[in-house]
């Protein structure tokens, strides 16, 4: 599939599975992400998100169809949480150290998969910018993507 | 902390042993009896989870009346669920074996989150589970430490334990690898302006290395809760 470029002012949501999440010691609520949400595997080209715009309006419904979307390909778990944040946000980040990334659209394994790319270079810093300021709003998994992950697993 | 019974304790080591073992007596190579007691604040319960778990092998020893399949069942390892569950325990007795520094409510308090951090009901199957090594070089981090607050555990994906520490603004993520080593960032604002900084180093020289930034914003323990 050809790759094109996002605009700007579009957002990424990414999945982040429950140990990269930042708890509150005493209550384990969620607050926040571990910079290591960001940190890319080995075997990973870019970092992986889901193209909220991809699925059209209205923006209030994006962020579900983009959870079930995943959760039809990927385990989701009821303490992971996905991360949102504008295309323009994470650049502008990453560009403060001097990290020039591409974030485009390849539908890679689900159809509004997105990558960051030229992410290889990241600094933990860079990581850490990105959990607490530039990608850091945290949204909890919708029920719908829960059944359905729990569905895909009972199939396997 | 309350005296445990020895009978408690026995139970609850033999609890520990036939996941782990399969049979015969089980000595963890780290703990002692009475460490494996502190471990397990409520043996009973320890237990009865054992038991819900591993029917037939939860007290006593093994035998054919109690579970006339116990040969056949698998070994704990062949099920990732059990692996997890493996896990968690020796990750509570090895905090066990350094129970002497932390106050009771700290030792309860990280056993909950290890708890969470290891639910399987939201650990992914097939990820890296925290490595043993990891873990004692974050328990040797709390004791140089001294009195810290309890941070935010988390896990990376090769299996290294993760600590944070928030206040406001100001944060400090450490990673815990293999012999001692730390790879950490913090974000702390000061004088108005706001520093970020990252890098490696062993266990013991972490306070020299944020000493610039004035740590004590994460190190000192704000509320009684917090306190080890």
């Amino acid at each position: 599939m050809p790759t094109t470029n996002i605009p700007d002012p579009d957002h990424l949501l990414r999945h982040v599975k429950s140990r990269l999440v930042d708890r509150d010691p005493q209550t384990g609520a969620a607050i926040g992400l571990l910079p290591q949400a960001f940190e890319l595997t080995p075997d990973e080209r870019g970092l992986s998100a889901s193209w909220l715009e991809f699925f059209g309006d209205p923006a209030s419904a994006q962020p579900a169809a983009a959870m079930a979307e995943f959760a039809a390909v990927y385990d989701v778990r009821k303490n992971d949480r996905f991360a949102c944040g504008a295309v323009g946000d994470i650049k502008a980040a990453c560009g403060r150290f001097n990290l020039k990334v591409r974030v485009v659209h390849d539908g890679d394994g689900h159809p509004s998969h997105a990558s960051v790319r030229r992410f290889g270079g990241a600094s933990l810093e860079l990581l850490d910018l990105l959990a607490a300021e530039a990608w850091a709003e945290i949204v909890a998994p919708t029920s719908a993507a829960l059944q359905i992950s729990k569905v895909r697993a009972k199939a396997r | 902390m309350n005296a445990i019974p020895d009978s408690n304790i026995f139970a609850a080591t033999n609890a520990v042993a036939w996941p782990l073992g399969g049979g015969g007596t089980f000595r963890h190579p780290q703990a002692s009896a009475s460490a494996v007691a502190l471990a397990f604040g409520d043996p009973a319960g320890v237990q009865a989870s054992f038991q819900a778990r591993y029917r037939g092998f939860g007290s006593g020893a093994p035998s054919a009346a109690v579970n006339p399949d116990w040969k056949a069942l698998p070994s704990s390892r062949a099920d990732p669920h059990a692996e997890v569950f493996d896990r968690l325990i020796d990750l509570k007795v090895s905090t066990a074996t350094i129970a002497m520094h932390l106050q009771d409510a700290w030792r309860t308090g990280l056993f909950r989150q290890l708890d969470d951090l290891l639910d399987e009901e939201n650990w992914h199957p097939g990820d890296t589970l925290p490595t043993p090594d990891s873990f004692r070089t974050f328990l040797r981090l709390v004791i140089m430490l001294g009195r810290p607050p309890r941070p935010g555990l988390g896990c990376t994906d090769s299996g290294n334990i993760l600590a944070s520490w928030r206040r406001t603004e100001d944060r400090l993520t450490i990673e815990c690898r293999l012999d001692d080593e730390l790879r950490w960032v913090l974000s702390r604002r000061l004088l108005g302006e706001t520093e970020s900084a990252a890098g490696i180093c062993k266990v013991k020289n972490l306070r020299s290395r944020l000493a610039p930034y004035e740590p004590e914003v994460w190190f000192v323990a704000h509320d009684k809760h917090s306190r080890p």
